[in-house]
């Protein structure tokens, strides 16, 4: 099994697992870490930017599924992080679990705010507020957990890619 | 995998990202009725094989606790069956130190009728089978529907005479199965018996089951002692009750269960504690010869004359 497709089905598996079991125990007032983009992220670190993209795409699709009144804005604000972290790939520093969980961290900050942004924009949310009391707050988390789960695939070899 | 996504040009990398942002944005402009069709598309294709994967987990783990329980219900039952089986261990033990006899027939010989004598005073078939029986007057012949007879003059190791049921003069004592209520069944014409000697208040209804009983006949004058057919043998169904005034007992009518015109195999009961003396083994072997009832002890001479 090629190195790609194990590290899309392991991150998959994170993605699925962590949203469905994990997240749930995690959440408190809709403040809980987001594993999909965590699992995005680790794909764009491990495999680039195209790679996060598509695969930020597919698992924002997936998650759109489950509410179709926003079809497409998962997709849309995934595949940019995927895009983003995979940009960032070059001058990413593994290994320091400070930069990682600060990177991650941005990287949700981010894609929450492009979150509020569309649906503010469309009439369906505040902006302001719920950046500082939802996205920030979740945000930290995102970064927090992820930094053992980086730590991990690195690890596991994930993230030993020298091309 | 063909497809490499790891190693990419820039150019390719800003080719994916604006292709995916334009398909999203695309959904995101769908409108809402159309958003909701291609969301239950995707559902379908994406996430599918997981939700149908999460239901087969939840189902396994659903057989899994459904098997435990069956397996504890399972261990359950075989200590009960264990101790039902010792129950009718210490129970058999108890009937053979008593010398009462095994109620359940355990075997029946197939025998094919071979001849049919109809006289005055009986209705006599010659029945032979495959293997040799050792006959014993009064042995229950039946059928698959229910008792036919019983053997009247053994003809040799394989062949015997059978009186039938509807010959004059027999008596077999019999009871109803819902009431348990004793009765002697005697031949009334074709397939047709009298059941006599049940009270006139007693309960009997059209519809009751009659089978054979264990319990002796005395009958006629000698007043010779008859072996008692096994308990329980099917024999007919009630098809009238009357009671009249002027009578201590019932008049009930019984239609036979098996067809005496329609003859052509027959079983011979055998097994039956005294009954049995060479088909396989004894099977209350251990029984004192002298625990055995008066008139059940086997007749070890099988002449083969005819009657």
């Amino acid at each position: 099994m090629s190195h790609f497709l194990r590290t899309t089905l392991a991150l998959g598996l994170l993605a699925l697992l962590g949203d469905t079991v994990l997240a749930p125990l995690m959440t408190f007032g809709g403040i809980g870490p987001d594993f999909s983009l965590i699992a995005v992220a680790i794909l764009a670190l491990a495999e680039g930017a195209f790679a996060g993209t598509v695969g930020g795409f597919v698992l924002g699709l997936v998650i759109d599924t489950a509410s179709p009144d926003r079809l497409g804005l998962s997709s849309l604000a995934k595949s940019l992080a995927g895009f983003a972290a995979g940009r960032a790939r070059a001058r990413f520093n593994f290994g320091i679990p400070a930069v990682e969980g600060t990177t991650v961290a941005i990287l949700a900050l981010a894609h929450d705010a492009l979150h509020l942004l569309v649906l503010s924009w469309t009439g369906r949310s505040a902006f302001i507020e719920p950046l500082f009391t939802v996205a920030l707050p979740s945000a930290v988390i995102t970064g927090l957990v992820a930094i053992p789960l980086l730590r991990a695939a690195d690890l596991l070899g994930l993230l030993n890619r020298d091309d | 995998m063909g497809l490499n996504l790891a190693t990419h040009t820039r150019r390719s990398e800003n080719l994916a990202v604006a292709v995916c942002a334009a398909l999203s944005i695309g959904l995101l402009a769908l409108p809402s009725a159309d958003r909701i069709r291609v969301a239950g598309v995707l559902g379908t294709v994406l996430t599918g094989p997981y939700d149908r994967f999460a239901a087969f987990v939840a189902d396994v783990g659903r057989v899994r606790g459904e098997n435990a329980t069956l397996r504890a219900e399972v261990a359950a039952l075989r200590v009960d069956r264990e101790a039902a089986e010792r129950l009718r261990r210490e129970r058999d033990e108890l009937r053979q130190a008593l010398g009462l006899l095994d109620a359940a027939p355990s075997d029946l010989v197939p025998c094919e009728v071979q001849r049919r004598r109809v006289a005055a005073s009986a209705s006599l078939i010659l029945v032979r089978s495959v293997e040799a029986v050792a006959w014993e007057r009064y042995q229950p012949v039946i059928t698959v529907d229910g008792l036919v007879g019983r053997v009247h003059t053994p003809a040799g190791p394989t062949a015997a005479w059978v009186e039938l049921l509807n010959s004059s003069g027999v008596g077999v004592s019999c009871q109803l199965v819902r009431t348990g209520l004793p009765g002697i069944l005697h031949p009334r014409e074709g397939d047709e018996f009298d059941l006599a000697l049940v009270g006139r208040d007693e309960d009997v209804e059209v519809g009751d089951r009659v089978v054979t009983s264990d319990i002796g006949l005395l009958q006629g004058e000698a007043a010779v002692p008859q072996d008692a057919l096994p308990r329980g043998l099917p024999v007919g169904v009630v098809v009238s009750v009357e009671s009249p005034p002027e009578q201590l007992f019932k008049e009930i009518r019984v239609k036979s269960l098996a067809s005496f015109s329609r003859l052509d195999v027959v079983f011979a009961v055998v097994g039956r504690g005294d009954w049995l003396t060479s088909v396989g083994a004894l099977p209350d072997a251990a029984v004192p010869e002298d625990a055995a009832p008066d008139g059940a002890a086997p007749d070890s001479t099988a002449t083969g004359t005819e009657p």
